[in-house]
């Protein structure tokens, strides 16, 4: 247990582990390994995470909630991107374009969901780029290679991506071409891609969150992002309530549609959408409880002020 | 500081332990883990423990004392006893009224 209890120390904040990390880590070196115990500590991390403050009577400062702020809504985002991705390959078929064409509703959801994607995309870029930037350059500055390698993890996720993805269609491509009609081979490593797609973007989320908050930023870019950081947790509510309108729109008004298999690699369309729409659900609660708990004590460092 | 612990959610139930195993001596984590297993059969882990730990020192429930090496000890506080007692009147009282609604049956 060691050799990891400096790693799982690691899950917790600063603040906390200035008053309990000596006595920690000597109960992890107490305690035999197991992976139950290493998901208590997981859970027990992101609890102090969340509850820093209460636990240890230490006040964040300001430019600290922000950051966290701005991470948890950022990672929020990536997994709504994922869902978002999923519903999108599934709603552009013909017979789902046609129910939007002949149902104002769904048609309706539909694109206000195109177009609040684009808006809470730019607000990602506007907020989250020069906090990137400012991370890589203060990695540079400092020769934190720790800090520049966390930075390598996106652009090896996407090349794993792309590679495999080329990979994969060049075989699907010539299985189809063999039997005349999608293989099961060709779903399986439509699903394997899948895979690949929601493990880079837990890692590269993760890899960015790091590096940012490993990073000396100056308060001024976190308070600069606070504004797109707020766009992009009320795109997700408001995308969120789309995609739920849509789909109850589709049972409504297409229950064959619904019903059938039109969903993600042919599986039931009904099951994909309550996925998407759970994990949209849960990204965009996320982001908002982050700024609505940031929220209070702007206001009382405004009076401060 | 509040002596209540229902609005400790998760955490009210592994305080409560903690409490009941301070109140037979103060002790340092591992200590207690081990102490509330023979008590309970109930195992804490780690970051549970220490969830429970850091609430209950916030209320001012147990205090810590001088580490022993890298082991801290804490200890229960005047006012953590009155909540344990508390607690435990409030748990003898519905245990009671189960067994006699059981023996009705």
């Amino acid at each position: 247990m060691r050799n990891i209890s400096h790693y799982l120390l690691r899950l917790y904040p600063t603040a906390w582990r200035d008053r309990y990390a000596d006595e920690f880590a000597a109960l992890l070196d107490d305690c035999p390994p197991s992976p139950a115990l290493i998901f208590d500590v997981l859970l027990g991390g992101l609890d102090a995470r969340l509850r820093c403050s209460a636990l240890t009577g230490k006040v964040l400062d300001m430019a600290a909630r922000l950051r966290s702020t701005a991470i948890a809504v950022f990672c929020a985002y990536i997994a709504f991107v994922v869902a978002g991705i999923g519903y999108q390959k599934m709603s552009e078929y013909e017979d789902f374009t046609a129910a939007g064409e002949a149902h104002p509703l769904i048609g309706l959801a539909h694109n206000l969901i195109a177009v609040v994607a684009g808006v809470a995309l730019l607000a990602v870029l506007a907020g989250g780029l020069p906090l990137a930037f400012a991370a890589l350059r203060d990695a540079l500055a400092q020769r934190r290679h720790d800090v520049l390698a966390l930075f390598t993890v996106p652009v090896a996720a996407f090349a794993a991506l792309v590679a495999y993805g080329f990979a994969a269609l060049q075989i699907a491509n010539q299985g189809n071409a063999q039997s005349g009609t999608a293989t099961t081979a060709g779903k399986h490593l439509f699903l394997s891609l899948v895979a690949i797609l929601v493990l880079g973007a837990i890692a590269s989320s993760a890899a960015v969150s790091l590096a940012i908050a490993r990073s000396q930023i100056g308060e001024r870019l976190y308070r600069f992002a606070l504004i797109p950081v707020v766009v992009t947790a009320l795109a997700m509510a408001v995308m969120f309530a789309a995609d739920l309108a849509w789909g109850l729109g589709l049972r409504a008004s297409e229950p064959a549609l619904f019903a059938g298999d039109g969903g993600i690699a042919g599986t039931s369309t009904a099951a994909s959408w309550l996925v998407q729409t759970l994990i949209m659900g849960i990204a965009a609660a996320v982001a908002l409880y982050a700024v609505v708990r940031m929220l209070p004590a702007r206001r009382v460092t405004a009076r401060l002020a | 500081m509040s002596a209540d612990l229902s609005d400790l959610g998760r955490f009210s139930d592994p305080s409560l332990l903690i409490l009941a195993s301070l109140a037979g001596g103060a002790k340092h984590g591992y200590a207690m883990i081990e102490d509330i297993a023979r008590m309970s059969g109930a195992r804490l882990g780690p970051g549970t423990l220490y969830g429970a730990l850091a609430r209950l020192e916030r209320r001012g429930l147990i205090e810590p004392l001088p580490a022993e090496e890298r082991r801290r000890p804490y200890r229960l506080t005047g006012l953590g006893a009155a909540a344990l007692r508390e607690q435990l009147q409030g748990l003898r009282d519905f245990a009671a009224t189960g067994l006699q609604r059981l023996a009705a049956i």
